[in-house]
C-alpha cells in the first residue's frame, strides 16, 4: 500500500519526561506510531523505577548496573532514545530548551508545580517554540484545590470511584485486591490521544497548546453509567463481583487443576438453553423459574453451583472451546505463564523477543494498537540511562566533544545515577 | 495534504474544537466502539452512528434505567456513551441498507466499529474493501480477542477479556475466585487505546501517508494495563497470584482509606501520622527493615486511620505530600470540591431522559470547553443524513422503510 511503510508519526519529535507508568506508556505509544521519542532523565533523579532496591531484574540479578536492568523500565520504554540531562541546573535547562525548539511534544507526569519550579513551564516552552505541545498527565489536573495532591495508580483507583465498584459484595474488602493501577495505563492512553488530537489541530492552526489531563477524571469516566444510575435513581451503586445485572449466570468458575478458572457468560435465554444442553442438564432447561434472566438471578447461587459442578472436572480451555462452539461466551482465566504460550497470543505474534543492552534477550508484551494488523515492532529497545546522550547533543545541538566532557564532569549528563541511592 | 482536508467545510461550529471538520461513521455497539467515537465527537468530530432499525445499539436495552423500567431512549449506559452523535437506522442485512451505509462512509474520514471481525467483511464493508476505494480512510476495529487468531470469532465480553488479558487472575483474594474490574472498565480502556490509534492514523492520513486499518483487541489492552506480571514472568519465571489482602487499604470510621507509595515517599509518612519519631526507629530505617516489620507498620497506620473519617485521612496525608486516598463512591464524587472546581460534571438535557449530570472530559486544552451534547433518539437523523449524503428525498423514505432498509 502506498505510503503505508511510513509510520504516521515519523518526523515528530517527543521529549518524554515521564516516570513510573502513565507518562512512559504515553511516550511508548507515540514511539510505536513512529515518533522519535527521547526519554529525558536527570542523572541525579532518573525515572524512580530505575532505583528500586527490590526491583524486577533478569533472573533476580541486579548486576552491576541495576538501573539499566529494571523490567518495569524496559517493558514501557521501548522505541525511545535515552538522554540524561539535569534540568535543575542552568546548563541542563538551557540544553533542554534548545531541544524544545527542535521538538513537537513535551510530555510529563511530575507532581503538579514541578515543571514551573524547574523553570520549564508552558510559558517558557512556548516562548522558545510556539508550536510546542506540552502534555501534563497529572493526577488531578493543573487546577482545583487538590491539584498538588500526589498519587500513584492504586490511590487514583480509590479516589476516582473505580475501587468502590470493584469487588465482592459479601467479602471484606481488606481480604482481596481490587485494582492494579488501572488509571495509569488509562492515563497514558488518554495522554497519547490528547497529544494526537492536538497534533491534528496544529496542522491547521500552527499553534501548540498545553494539555491539562486529570488521571482521576479519566478513571471516573470508565464508570460513567454508575454515575448516571445515581443521577437517575438516587441510589448508591454497589460492587457486583463478577455478576452482571442482565446476563445470568455469569462469573469465573473453578476448573480442573489448582487455581484454574473459566469465564462464562449467558447473554440471553437462548444461550441458557444451549448451556443446559451442553452440560446435559435437561432438568435445568425445563425449570420454568430459570427461563428468564430475572428468574435465574433469584436462583443465582444454585445455578452457579450446578454450573461449577460441571466445570470443576474439566480444564478451562476445553470448557471454552465447548461453550464457544455453541455460541456461549467463555474464556480461560490466564496467568502470565498461560498467556505466554496461549495460541491466541502466539498466533497473532503478540510476544516480541527484544535484546536490551544491559538486560539481555527477553519476550515483551505486544502493543494493543496495531496498524493493518501488523504487530508493533521495537525499532529500539528500552534505552539505558542516558544511552544516546552524546549522539543527541552532538547531532541535534552541535555540542562539541570538549563540552560533553565538561558536562559529564559537572554531572549535568551521565550514564550512572549520581548521588541517588537505591530506595 | 490528503483529501481529508476537503472535509474542512463545516467550520460553523464555535468555538473551534480540535477535530472540527472530521466526519466519523460509527458501526459500534455496547461500550468500546461507542466510547472511542464519543471522545471523537466531544472533540468536535461529526459522528454518524448507524444503528439497527427498531432495536438500535444493544446498550439501549442495558440499564441503568430510571426506576429500572427498560426504555430504548432512557438507558444510562447508552445516553452516556453516545452524547453528541447523530443516529441513522439502517438494516445492513439488506442490499439497499448496505448501499446507503457505503454512501455515508464515502463522506467520512474515519470508521469506528466493534463487530466481531468477520461481520463487516461478510457484509462487503470490510476495511480492505472500504480502503480500496478510499485509501485515506481510517478504519478502526475493536474486538474482544483480536482480528485474527483462533479466538477471532469467539463471543467475547468483559469477563472473558479480563480473563484472557491476565487481569482477573491477579484481582480478588486468596479465598475468592478471580475478579474483574468494575463494570466495563476493560472495554473503556480498549476504546481509549483505539482512540489513540485512530488519531495517530488520522494525523498520518492528513500528512498524505494514507489511511490505516487500526485494530485493537480488548484482551491486549487489558494485558497492557498489568503493571508488572508479564515482564516479571519473562524475567524471572515467577507467576504472581492473588494476594491474601489488599496491601494499601485500611478501615476508616466511615469506610475505607488507602495509601500507595514508593520508597522515596516514605520519609513523609511519619510526620503525616503525627509520629516523627518513627523516622529514627530502627525497625523502619531501611526498605528492607520496613519490609521485615511491615505488619507492625500496618498496625500503626491502621490505628491512626481507624479513628478518622476517610476524607480526613485523604486530606491529612496529602497535606503532608504523601500519596494517600479514600475509597470514594459516585455519591462522594458528585460532591467533590476538586471535580466542582474543574467543572468535571456537565448537565445535559435529553427529551426523554430529562436533565442529568454526566461525567465530562478527561483533559482540558488551554482551558477550552468540549462539546457536551445529548445522545440521539433512535433514527433521529436518518432522514437528514440520507438526504444530505445519499441524495435520498424525504418522500422516498416510506418506500425504504417498507423494504426494511431503514
Amino acid at each position: 500500500m502506498i505510503g503505508a511503510s511510513q509510520l504516521p508519526l515519523e518526523g515528530i519529535r517527543v521529549l518524554d519526561l515521564g516516570m513510573y507508568f502513565a507518562g512512559p506508556l504515553c511516550g511508548a505509544l507515540l514511539g510505536d506510531m513512529g515518533a522519535e521519542v527521547i526519554k529525558v532523565e536527570s542523572p541525579r533523579r532518573p525515572d524512580p523505577l530505575r532505583l528500586q532496591a527490590r526491583g524486577l531484574f533478569p533472573d533476580g540479578d541486579p548486576g552491576t548496573e541495576p538501573w539499566n536492568r529494571s523490567g518495569m523500565i524496559n517493558e514501557r520504554n521501548r522505541n525511545k532514545l535515552g538522554l540524561s540531562l539535569d534540568l535543575s541546573v542552568s546548563d541542563g535547562r538551557n540544553l533542554f530548551l534548545r531541544l524544545v525548539a527542535l521538538s513537537d511534544v513535551v510530555l510529563e507526569n511530575f507532581s503538579t508545580g514541578v515543571l514551573d519550579r524547574l523553570g520549564i513551564g508552558y510559558d517558557v516552552l512556548a516562548a522558545v517554540n510556539p508550536r510546542i505541545i506540552l502534555a501534563s498527565i497529572a493526577s488531578q489536573g493543573l487546577t482545583g484545590p487538590e491539584r498538588e495532591y500526589v498519587s500513584f495508580g492504586p490511590v487514583l483507583e480509590e479516589i476516582s470511584g473505580l475501587a468502590s465498584l470493584t469487588g465482592f459484595p459479601d467479602v471484606d474488602p481488606l481480604l482481596y485486591t481490587s485494582g492494579l493501577a488501572f488509571p495509569d495505563p488509562l492515563g497514558g492512553a488518554m495522554g497519547a490521544s490528547a497529544i494526537l488530537s492536538t497534533l491534528v489541530e496544529r496542522l491547521s492552526t500552527g499553534r501548540g497548546a498545553h494539555i491539562d489531563l486529570s488521571q482521576r477524571q479519566a478513571a471516573s469516566m470508565v464508570i460513567g453509567e454508575f454515575f448516571l444510575d445515581y443521577a437517575m435513581n438516587s441510589r448508591l451503586p454497589l460492587p457486583q463481583g463478577n455478576q452482571h445485572t442482565a446476563y445470568v449466570p455469569s462469573g469465573y468458575y473453578r476448573c480442573l487443576g489448582s487455581d484454574e478458572w473459566v469465564a462464562i457468560t449467558v447473554h440471553d435465554d437462548g444461550a441458557w438453553q444451549q448451556l443446559c444442553a451442553v452440560i446435559e442438564r435437561p432438568d435445568l432447561a425445563a425449570e420454568p423459574r430459570y427461563a428468564t434472566a430475572a428468574g435465574r438471578a433469584d436462583a443465582r447461587n444454585i445455578i452457579d453451583a450446578e454450573l461449577e459442578r460441571w466445570t470443576a472436572g474439566r480444564d478451562a480451555e476445553t470448557v471454552t472451546a465447548c461453550l464457544q462452539a455453541h455460541g456461549i461466551a467463555s474464556a480461560p482465566v490466564l496467568t502470565a505463564a498461560g498467556m505466554s504460550s496461549h495460541p491466541n497470543y502466539v498466533a497473532r505474534d503478540y510476544w516480541e523477543e527484544v535484546e536490551q543492552l544491559a538486560s539481555g534477550r527477553h519476550f515483551y508484551r505486544g502493543e494493543p494498537v496495531r496498524y493493518d494488523d501488523r504487530p508493533v515492532e521495537s525499532r529500539l529497545s528500552a534505552p539505558n540511562l542516558g544511552q544516546h546522550t552524546a549522539d543527541i547533543l552532538q547531532d541535534l545541538l552541535g555540542v562539541t566533544e570538549a563540552e560533553l566532557e565538561r558536562l559529564t564532569a559537572c554531572g549535568v549528563i551521565g550514564t550512572e545515577p549520581r548521588g541517588a541511592a537505591l530506595g | 495534504m490528503s483529501t481529508l482536508d476537503a472535509d474542512n467545510l463545516d467550520m460553523a461550529r464555535s468555538p473551534a474544537l480540535p477535530l472540527d471538520g472530521l466526519t466519523v461513521v460509527e458501526l459500534g455497539h455496547h461500550v468500546a466502539g461507542p466510547f472511542c467515537a464519543k471522545l471523537l465527537a466531544m472533540q468536535g468530530a461529526r459522528v454518524i452512528k448507524i444503528e439497527r432499525p427498531g432495536l438500535g445499539d444493544p446498550a439501549r436495552r442495558l440499564g441503568p434505567f430510571p426506576c429500572d423500567v427498560p426504555d430504548l431512549e432512557r438507558s444510562g449506559l447508552f445516553l452516556y456513551l453516545n452524547g453528541g452523535k447523530e443516529s441513522v437506522t439502517l438494516n445492513l442485512k439488506s442490499d439497499t441498507g448496505r448501499q446507503l451505509a457505503r454512501n455515508i462512509i464515502r463522506h467520512a474520514g474515519v470508521v469506528v466499529e466493534n463487530f466481531r471481525p468477520r461481520v463487516l467483511p461478510t457484509l462487503g464493508l470490510g476495511a480492505d474493501t472500504l480502503r480500496a476505494e478510499q485509501p485515506d480512510l481510517v478504519v478502526t476495529s475493536i474486538s474482544s480477542f483480536g482480528a485474527t487468531g483462533p479466538y477471532a470469532d469467539y463471543r467475547g465480553d468483559e469477563l472473558g477479556s479480563m480473563a484472557m488479558g491476565g487481569m482477573a487472575h491477579l484481582l480478588g483474594g486468596a479465598q475468592t475466585p478471580p475478579l474483574k474490574l468494575a463494570g466495563n472498565a476493560g472495554q473503556y480502556l480498549a476504546g481509549t487505546f483505539a482512540l489513540a490509534g485512530t488519531l495517530g492514523a488520522v494525523f498520518g492520513s492528513r500528512l498524505g501517508r494514507g489511511g490505516r486499518h487500526v485494530t485493537v483487541a480488548i484482551s491486549d489492552a487489558i494485558a497492557a494495563a498489568l503493571p508488572q506480571a508479564l515482564v516479571e514472568y519473562a524475567y524471572t519465571g515467577n507467576v504472581g497470584g492473588r494476594r491474601p489482602r489488599n496491601a494499601g487499604l485500611y478501615r476508616a470510621r466511615d469506610g475505607h482509606a488507602s495509601m500507595s507509595y514508593q520508597q522515596p515517599q516514605w520519609p513523609r509518612l511519619p510526620a503525616a501520622l503525627g509520629r516523627p519519631e518513627l523516622l529514627d526507629d530502627d525497625r523502619f530505617a531501611t526498605t528492607e527493615a520496613r519490609l521485615a516489620h511491615q505488619a507492625e507498620l500496618a498496625e500503626i497506620i491502621g490505628a491512626w486511620i481507624a479513628e478518622r473519617e476517610k476524607a480526613a485521612v485523604y486530606h491529612a496525608l496529602q497535606a503532608a505530600h504523601f500519596p494517600g486516598g479514600a475509597r470514594f463512591s459516585v455519591t462522594d464524587l458528585y460532591e467533590s470540591p476538586q471535580y466542582a472546581a474543574r467543572g468535571f460534571f456537565v448537565e445535559i438535557e435529553h427529551p426523554r431522559a430529562g436533565t442529568l449530570r454526566y461525567p465530562g472530559a478527561p483533559w482540558l486544552i488551554d482551558g477550552r470547553t468540549w462539546r457536551h451534547a445529548r445522545a440521539p433518539l433512535l433514527g433521529e437523523h436518518t432522514a437528514a443524513v440520507l438526504e444530505e449524503m445519499c441524495g435520498v428525498a424525504r418522500s422516498d423514505l416510506p418506500v425504504l422503510a417498507a423494504n426494511g432498509a431503514i
